[in-house]
C-alpha cells in the first residue's frame, strides 16, 4: 500500500502552474461562449425567468473559477452549477408560481366530454362476461373461441352468427394446442373453416381487435340476440355503451343506473339530483381558467380565432401553389366549384368534379404541403377573395368570409368580440378579460394574485375540502410505517442471534424485499391483493368465504398500504439495528443485572434509549421519506377508492400530500392549477425542511451523548 | 432519486463488535417462540417471491388460475411461455426498456460518482470558512422533493430543449440532468466521510513537491476511495434504474421508455390480471440482478455507510 503510494508520487511529473492556469481559462471560455448564446436564445424567445438563472449559474462558474482564493469552491463547480439549475432554480421558479393565478383550464369541450363518455362501456346486469382467443379464417375474418368467466363453458362465434355452444376436446379437429393465454384446456388448432390465431397472427389480431385502438375494434360477434363486442385484451361480452347523451334534453344518462345528468354550464360539470357528477367534466366556454400566457400572448392568440361572416358560405378548399410560391384554392360549397385567386372575383369551375392537378399557372399541393401551407402564417392571412368578397382559410375543410373576431386596443386597453360587440376589459387582479356583465373572455392570463392560493389551501383545508383528510393520513401513514417497520425490524434483530444455525442464510432471505426494485415489488403485491383473484383475497375466499375489499375499501386500503410498505421497510431496520444493538456496550447491561433487573427492565429502559440514540435520526430520515411516498401510493392504488363528490381533480382516501398535488398539476382529467400545486409543494417544503433542521440538530446532540455513554 | 438513496440513509452505528451477552440461551419455550416468528418472518418476505416466480412460469398467464405449482406443464417450453409473449409482444419492448434503463443508470451513475468526488476532495481537503454551513445548505435545498418541482422541470426542460435538443423532454440528457440534480447531498457528505478516513500526509507530500491539486486528486485520492466509489456508484445505479416519476413524466414515447416505466404500464391498461404472468416474467428478469447485486455487496454497502456516518 505504502510502496504503491510512494510510486504514485513519484510516477506524478510536477506541472508547471500556469499549463494548468491556462487550460482552466480556455475551458472556461468554451462554456462561456456557448452558455452566453443559450441565454441570449432563451432571453429572445421570452424565458426571461431561466434566462436569469442560467447566467446567474454562469457568473457563479466564472467567479469562482477567476476569482483569487476559491480553490475550494472551484472543486466544487459541477456540483454548484448542477444546483442552482436544477435544485435552487425549481425551487424560486415554484414560489413564484405559487402567487400567481397559473393554470390550464380544463381540458375537453364540451363536446370532446361527451364523446369520451360514449365511448366507455359497461356489462348489464344479468350478462355474462367472457375470456376470448381469435381465430382466423383465409379471408382473414376473424371468430372467437370464448370460455365464460363465471362458470368455464365453451362457445364458438362468428360474425352474425348465434354463439355456438362447443365442449372442448370433443368438438373440432385435433391436434389441440396449448399456447392460447387464456385456456388451459388448450384449443383445437382448426376449428370450422377457422385457424387458431398463433404467433405473429395473435399479436396481428389482438392490435386489430384492440378496442381502443384496433382498426376491428367495432366488430360484433353473434347475431342480434347474442351480440358480443371485445372490451378488453381478454375481456368480451354484451358490452353496451354506458353514457348516452340526449341532445333534445341536453341530458346525459348513465345507463348503468340511469341516472340523468346535467349540463352545468358555469361549473363545467354533468351533474346528477344528487349533487354527484360525471366522471369527465369541459371547458366552458366563456368562463375559462387558462392562463397559461402572459397578456400580450393571450391577446394574439385570440386574435387569431376567426369566425365566419353571418349570411357568408363556407366552402371545402383545396391548396395549390405557384413556382413563385403563391397560393391560390379551389372552393367546393354545396352546390359550386370556383376557382379562387387572390385579388380576383372568384372564377366559377364550369366542370363539377374533382379538383384539377393544375389551373392556368398553379399546381395542386399534396396532403403534406398542404400540412404545411396550414401552418404557414402568409397561406393563413393570404384574402384568395376580392376586398368585398374575402375569402380566408380557416382550418381544414374551412374557407370563406371568416374574419378576425377579436381585436385588442392597445390604447383603451379593451379587447372587443366582434361577433356580439362586447367590450371586455383586463382585470389584473384575476387575469381575466372582464364585460360590463361579468363574462370573460375564454383566454385568461397570467398574474400574480399575492397569498390567494395560500388563503386557498388554508380555507378548503379548514371548511370542506378533502385536503385536511389528506393530510392527516400523510402523517399517519409516515408515522405508523416508521413505527411498524421499525418495530418488526428490532424484534427480528433481536430474536436473530449469532448461534441460530444458518443466521446468515436466514438474514440474506429477509433481506430479499428490500433489495427488490421498489416499483416492482409494489406491482407484485397489488397483484396479489387484486379484487377477488388476487391470490391473498382468493385464499381467503376458499378458506373463509369472505375476504376484505384490500383496495377498495378506504379502511382496507390504507391497512394494505401499510402492510406492503412494512415488508419492503422493515429489512433495512434489521439490518441497522443489528448493527446499532451489537455496538452497545455488554459492560452497561452488568450494573443493572446486579440491581436485579429484569430482561424486560433491561430493554426498556437501556437498550431501547441507547438505540433510538444512534437510530432516530435514522428514524426522522425514514418519516419525512414517508411524508413524500409518492411511488408506494401511486403504484399500489393511485389514490383509490375515490372521494365522492371530488372531480377536479378527483382525489381518493389514500391520496397523500404528493399524490393529491400530483394531480392538481399533471392530472388528466380537471384543471391543472399549478399555481395552487405550487402553494402546497411550498409549505410541503416548509415542513420537511424544518423536520430535516431537528434531525441535524438531534444528530448533533445525539452524537455528543453517544460519545459520553 | 433521492427517495431511493434515503431508503439506503447512513447510520451513525459504530461498527465495535462486543460481545452481546445480554440474552441467555438454552430456554426451550423462548426458542420455540423465536423459530415460529423466524418462520413467520420467512414466510411473509418470500411468499411474494415466491409466487411471482410461480406466476412466470404458470402455462396460461392469467391470475385467475394460477397454481403455485403448474400442474399442467408438458415441457420445458411449456414454462417459458409466459418469457415468450413477454419478448415477443409488440407492445412490450422489454428489451428495449432495460437497454434504456442500463444506459441512463450508466451515464448517471458515472457522472455523478465524478461530480460527487470533487466536491468531496473540496469538503475534506480544505478548510474554508462556511464549509459545515455549505453542506448544511446543499441538504436543505435538497429536501424539497424533486416531484413538487416537477412543473418547473418540466418547464425548464421544454425551453432548454428547443436550443439544446440533447436535453430537452422526452431525452436521456434531459433525464439524466435532472437524476444528476438530486441526491447530490447525500453522496458527497458519504464520501466525505470516507474522504477523511485517507491520512492528509499522502496528499501534502505530493502537493509539496510540486504537483497540481488534480494530479493528486487524480492519482493519489481516487484509487484509494475506490470502495466508497463502488458503494456510492452502486446506489446511484439502482437508485436511477428504479427511478419511476421523473422518468414517467419526461420521457413520453413508448421507445423512450425505461423498464421501470414500462413495468407500470402493465397496471396502467387495465389488464392487470390477464397480463400477470407476462408481467411476472419481466418482473423477475429486471429484478433479479439488482437483488444479486444488492445480497453480494449487502455488507460493503453497509459497511461503507458506516464509515460515512461515523466522522461527521
Amino acid at each position: 500500500m505504502i510502496r504503491s503510494i510512494s510510486d504514485s508520487i513519484l510516477r506524478i511529473q510536477a506541472i508547471p502552474p500556469v499549463v494548468t492556469l491556462v487550460a482552466r481559462l480556455v475551458l472556461l471560455a468554451v462554456i462561456d461562449v456557448f452558455a452566453v448564446q443559450l441565454v441570449a436564445a432563451l432571453y429572445d424567445d421570452g424565458n426571461w425567468f431561466l434566462a436569469v438563472a442560467v447566467a446567474i449559474t454562469l457568473l457563479l462558474v466564472n467567479v469562482i473559477n477567476l476569482a483569487p482564493n476559491t480553490i475550494p469552491l472551484r472543486w466544487m463547480t459541477p456540483s454548484l452549477a448542477l444546483l442552482v439549475l436544477v435544485a435552487v432554480y425549481p425551487l424560486i421558479y415554484t414560489l413564484f408560481v405559487s402567487t400567481t393565478n397559473f393554470k390550464d383550464g380544463h381540458r375537453f369541450t364540451k363536446v370532446e366530454a361527451i364523446e369520451l363518455l360514449e365511448q366507455r362501456r359497461f356489462l348489464p346486469a344479468g350478462e355474462v362476461s367472457y375470456y376470448w382467443s381469435p381465430y382466423v379464417d383465409e379471408a382473414g375474418n376473424y371468430a372467437l373461441w370464448l370460455v365464460s368467466a363465471t362458470g368455464g363453458q365453451h362457445y364458438f362465434v362468428e360474425q352474425g352468427e348465434p354463439l355456438q355452444a362447443v365442449e372442448p376436446f370433443a368438438s373440432g379437429d385435433p391436434p389441440y394446442t396449448e399456447s392460447a393465454r387464456q385456456f388451459p384446456d388448450g384449443l383445437p388448432a382448426t376449428f370450422e373453416g377457422y385457424m387458431l390465431a398463433e404467433g405473429p397472427a395473435f399479436f396481428q389480431a389482438m392490435q386489430a381487435l384492440d378496442p381502443q385502438s384496433g382498426t376491428l375494434k367495432d366488430t360484433q360477434f353473434g347475431d342480434e340476440s347474442s351480440p358480443i363486442g371485445i372490451s378488453g385484451r381478454s375481456e368480451a361480452g354484451n358490452y353496451q355503451q354506458r353514457w348516452i347523451y340526449d341532445e333534445d334534453e341536453d341530458v346525459l344518462i348513465d345507463r348503468a343506473s340511469y341516472v340523468e345528468y346535467k349540463a352545468d354550464l358555469d361549473q363545467g360539470l354533468f351533474i346528477a339530483p344528487d349533487g354527484t357528477s360525471a366522471p369527465v367534466d369541459f371547458r366552458v366556454p366563456y368562463n375559462s381558467s387558462d392562463t397559461r400566457r402572459t397578456r400580450a400572448e393571450a391577446v394574439e392568440l385570440l386574435e387569431q380565432e376567426r369566425y365566419l361572416v353571418e349570411g357568408s358560405t363556407n366552402y371545402d378548399w383545396v391548396a395549390y401553389r405557384d413556382e413563385a410560391g403563391d397560393y391560390a384554392l379551389w372552393l367546393q360549397s354545396d352546390d359550386r366549384t370556383y376557382f379562387a385567386i387572390p385579388g380576383q372575383p372568384l372564377m366559377e369551375d364550369p366542370v363539377l368534379a374533382e379538383a384539377p392537378e393544375s389551373f392556368e399557372r398553379y399546381q395542386r399541393l399534396n396532403s403534406g404541403a398542404t400540412m404545411q401551407a396550414l401552418v404557414d402564417p402568409a397561406f393563413k392571412s393570404t384574402n384568395f377573395g376580392s376586398v368585398l368578397t374575402p375569402i380566408f382559410v380557416k382550418a381544414q375543410e374551412q374557407a370563406g368570409d371568416y374574419r378576425q373576431r377579436w381585436v385588442y386596443s392597445e390604447e383603451t386597453e379593451t379587447l372587443t368580440d366582434l361577433t356580439r360587440n362586447k367590450l371586455f376589459f383586463p382585470d389584473p387582479a384575476t387575469g381575466d378579460f372582464v364585460a360590463a356583465d361579468d363574462t370573460t373572455a375564454p383566454l385568461g392570463y397570467w398574474v400574480n394574485i399575492g397569498p390567494e392560493n395560500y388563503t386557498e389551501v388554508f380555507t378548503s383545508t379548514l371548511i370542506d375540502g378533502p385536503l385536511f383528510q389528506i393530510f392527516l393520513w400523510t402523517l399517519s401513514f409516515a408515522f405508523f410505517s416508521v413505527l411498524t417497520a421499525f418495530a418488526m425490524g428490532l424484534f427480528m434483530a433481536v430474536i436473530l442471534t449469532d448461534d441460530i444455525r444458518g443466521v446468515r442464510y436466514i438474514r440474506s432471505m429477509l433481506l430479499i424485499p428490500w433489495a427488490i426494485p421498489g416499483m416492482i415489488g409494489i406491482l407484485m403485491w397489488r397483484g396479489m391483493l387484486n379484487g377477488r383473484v388476487g391470490v391473498i383475497p382468493a385464499t381467503m375466499l376458499d378458506l373463509f368465504d369472505y375476504a376484505p375489499p384490500f383496495l377498495t375499501d378506504p379502511l382496507w386500503a390504507k391497512l394494505s398500504i401499510l402492510l406492503v410498505n412494512l415488508w419492503f421497510a422493515y429489512p433495512y431496520f434489521m439490518l441497522i439495528t443489528s448493527g446499532a444493538l451489537q455496538s452497545i456496550p455488554g459492560t452497561i447491561y452488568e450494573a443493572a443485572e446486579v440491581d436485579g433487573a429484569s430482561r424486560w427492565d433491561k430493554f426498556w429502559n437501556l437498550t431501547l434509549p441507547l438505540l433510538l440514540v444512534s437510530v432516530g435520526p435514522l428514524l426522522i430520515a425514514s418519516f419525512i421519506f414517508n411524508f413524500n411516498n409518492y411511488l408506494l401510493i401511486e403504484a399500489l392504488t393511485e389514490g383509490n377508492p375515490r372521494i365522492p363528490g371530488t372531480n377536479a381533480p378527483p382525489v381518493g382516501y389514500t391520496d397523500n400530500l404528493m399524490t393529491y398535488t400530483y394531480r392538481y398539476a399533471f392530472s388528466a382529467d380537471g384543471t391543472r392549477n399549478f399555481g395552487f400545486a405550487a402553494a402546497i409543494a411550498v409549505m410541503i417544503f416548509l415542513m420537511v425542511a424544518f423536520l430535516t433542521l431537528i434531525q441535524f440538530r438531534l444528530t448533533r446532540r445525539w452524537e455528543e451523548i453517544g460519545e459520553n455513554v | 432519486m433521492s427517495e431511493s438513496l434515503i431508503r439506503e440513509q447512513p447510520t451513525v452505528i459504530s461498527r465495535e463488535i462486543t460481545e452481546n451477552s445480554s440474552y441467555p440461551y438454552g430456554n426451550i419455550i423462548l426458542n420455540i417462540g423465536r423459530f415460529f416468528f423466524i418462520v413467520l418472518a420467512l414466510f411473509f418476505a418470500l411468499f411474494p417471491v415466491i409466487w411471482i416466480i410461480s406466476a412466470s412460469f404458470n402455462t396460461n398467464g392469467s391470475m385467475v388460475t394460477q397454481r403455485l405449482i403448474p400442474d399442467d406443464v408438458a415441457s420445458i417450453s411449456d414454462l417459458l411461455v409466459n418469457y415468450r409473449d413477454l419478448f415477443d409482444n409488440p407492445q412490450i419492448l422489454f428489451w428495449r426498456w432495460m437497454g434504456n434503463s442500463l444506459l441512463v443508470s450508466s451515464i448517471s451513475t458515472i457522472l455523478i460518482l465524478l461530480i460527487t468526488a470533487m466536491s468531496a476532495y473540496s469538503f475534506s481537503r480544505f478548510r474554508f470558512r462556511g464549509r459545515r454551513n455549505l453542506l448544511l445548505t446543499i441538504f436543505l435545498i435538497q429536501v424539497f422533493p424533486n416531484l413538487l418541482a416537477m412543473v418547473a422541470l418540466y418547464l425548464m426542460l421544454l425551453q432548454l430543449g428547443k436550443h439544446i435538443p440533447m436535453l430537452g423532454l422526452d431525452t436521456y440528457g434531459g433525464l439524466i440532468l435532472i437524476y444528476l440534480g438530486g441526491g447530490m447531498a447525500m453522496n458527497i457528505w458519504l464520501m466525505k466521510g470516507f474522504f477523511d478516513t485517507i491520512p492528509r500526509d499522502i496528499d501534502e507530500s505530493a502537493l509539496v513537491d510540486g504537483a497540481a491539486y488534480w494530479q493528486s486528486f487524480w492519482y493519489l485520492i481516487f484509487p484509494l476511495v475506490r470502495p466508497i466509489l463502488a458503494v456510492v456508484g452502486l446506489l446511484a445505479f439502482v437508485g436511477t434504474f428504479n427511478e419511476f416519476l421523473l422518468a414517467r413524466i419526461i420521457l413520453s414515447e413508448r421507445e423512450n421508455w425505461t423498464l421501470m416505466v414500462g413495468m407500470f404500464s402493465f397496471v396502467d391498461g387495465g389488464e392487470f390480471s390477464t397480463e400477470w404472468g407476462m408481467f411476472a416474467a419481466g418482473s423477475l428478469v429486471a429484478s433479479i440482478p439488482i437483488v444479486i447485486l444488492y445480497l453480494a455487496l449487502q455488507r460493503f454497502i453497509v459497511g461503507g455507510l458506516t464509515v460515512g456516518a461515523v466522522k461527521g
